[in-house]
């Protein structure tokens, strides 16, 4: 049960994934978001990208609520480890020690070793760091924000910020990305525009009630032998996420559309993006052998916008 | 194994706040020896992610949205 849809089977909280999906192909959107297919093996770069995304939002929380950094780096040091370790369970879900084998990554560079590296050498590179993390009229640190907004059309814009940051006098989200291939100037151009960053401005500022700039990225090239940092900035003006809102109003409106009447056409230009489509060859094969070919590879899981981490 | 590998090897529920602290000394000897490298390679100049953070930090000030 996927609770981002309505009792129509139509999809109302969208989150920058599933937008980004149709967006990218309205066959794509059906096998995942309508019929929940997806890898049996989950890639090791959103393995390797969720433990190092989860440590630094640990670390910041711990920061904010007033810990120091030793501290707080051997706790995410730990619980890393720990998090990438397949213990068994017992009842209650509790790891029993002394059971299960270290996560496997089958990448050179995105190792377990080379996470614990990355976050190491990433809390000392910006260990005397001018940006701070933004507390919120309550007190509490903005860090680890899973949001749901609702907008017009009784839509819901849903999404999970990692930190929202003080920063050259000017309020900002921060993200984390890694990359296998060297950061220029070059890599910060594919966040402009960008679906993603985008949503987190638009929303940043209407959760905040802050005049949230833009995102930081802050982005790590990890390779065999080391890892490597660098920051970059992608703004939005107010007039930019007026324009993204309106289109994307319209384009979730079509996904509805087509999803009521149960058309998803291929739109083939999108195959060969990011190193080429999960889905290329169930598509590539004829219409009544792609099911076999699904349920080989893929298995159900279901990606709820709406679902905090 | 070296001692590094043993300590990624073993139950993280039984590593020590030893262990871990070694884990993370080793790691910083490493960052460590790949700064100096790039020092060995022949340039003198300050590394490039501090300026790059100064330069980014003072085009953001003068930008209002």
């Amino acid at each position: 049960m996927n609770s981002s849809f309505d009792t129509a089977g139509l999809q109302f909280a969208w989150d920058s994934t599933s937008l980004a999906t149709w967006l990218d192909c309205e066959r794509k959107y059906q096998l995942t978001m309508i019929e929940n297919w997806v890898p049996r093996s989950r890639s090791v770069h959103l393995r390797f990208g969720g433990h190092y995304a989860t440590a630094l939002e640990t670390y910041h929380k711990r920061r904010a609520l007033g810990e120091d950094h030793e501290t707080a780096l051997r706790n995410v040091v730990e619980t890393t480890l720990v998090a990438s370790w397949s213990h068994d369970r017992d009842s209650e879900g509790n790891r029993i020690s002394g059971t299960g084998t270290a996560e496997e990554f089958t990448d050179n560079a995105k190792t377990r070793e080379n996470l614990i590296r990355t976050i190491i050498w990433y809390l000392e590179h910006y260990k005397e760091d001018t940006m701070t993390t933004f507390i919120k009229a309550d007190g509490i640190p903005a860090v680890e924000y899973s949001f749901s907004l609702p907008v017009d059309n009784d839509i819901i814009l849903a999404g999970h910020i990692d930190r929202l940051v003080n920063y050259a006098e000017g309020i900002y989200i921060q993200d984390q990305k890694t990359t296998g291939s060297t950061i220029s100037a070059h890599y910060f151009k594919q966040f402009s525009p960008h679906t993603q960053m985008s949503l987190y401005t638009f929303a940043g500022r209407i959760i905040y009630s802050a005049p949230v700039k833009g995102v930081i990225i802050d982005a790590a090239q990890i390779a065999v032998g080391f890892s490597r940092f660098e920051r970059g900035i992608t703004m939005r003006t107010p007039e930019q996420l007026t324009e993204w809102y309106e289109g994307a109003m319209l384009h979730i409106q079509a996904a509805r559309k087509a999803t009521k009447e149960n058309h998803f056409p291929m739109r083939p230009s999108s195959c060969s993006n990011y190193g080429g489509c999960m889905f290329r060859d169930v598509c590539a094969l004829s219409p009544t052998v792609r099911p076999n070919a699904l349920a080989a590879d893929f298995e159900k899981r279901v990606w709820d916008p709406l679902q905090r981490r | 194994m070296n001692d590094i590998a043993e300590l990624f090897a073993r139950d993280p529920l039984s590593l020590t706040h030893e262990d871990i602290d070694s884990i993370i000394e080793r790691m910083r000897q490493a960052r460590t020896q790949f700064n100096l490298g790039n020092i060995r390679a022949g340039s003198t100049k300050p590394s490039k992610p501090s300026k790059r953070i100064e330069g980014l930090e003072d085009l953001l000030k003068g930008i209002e949205i």
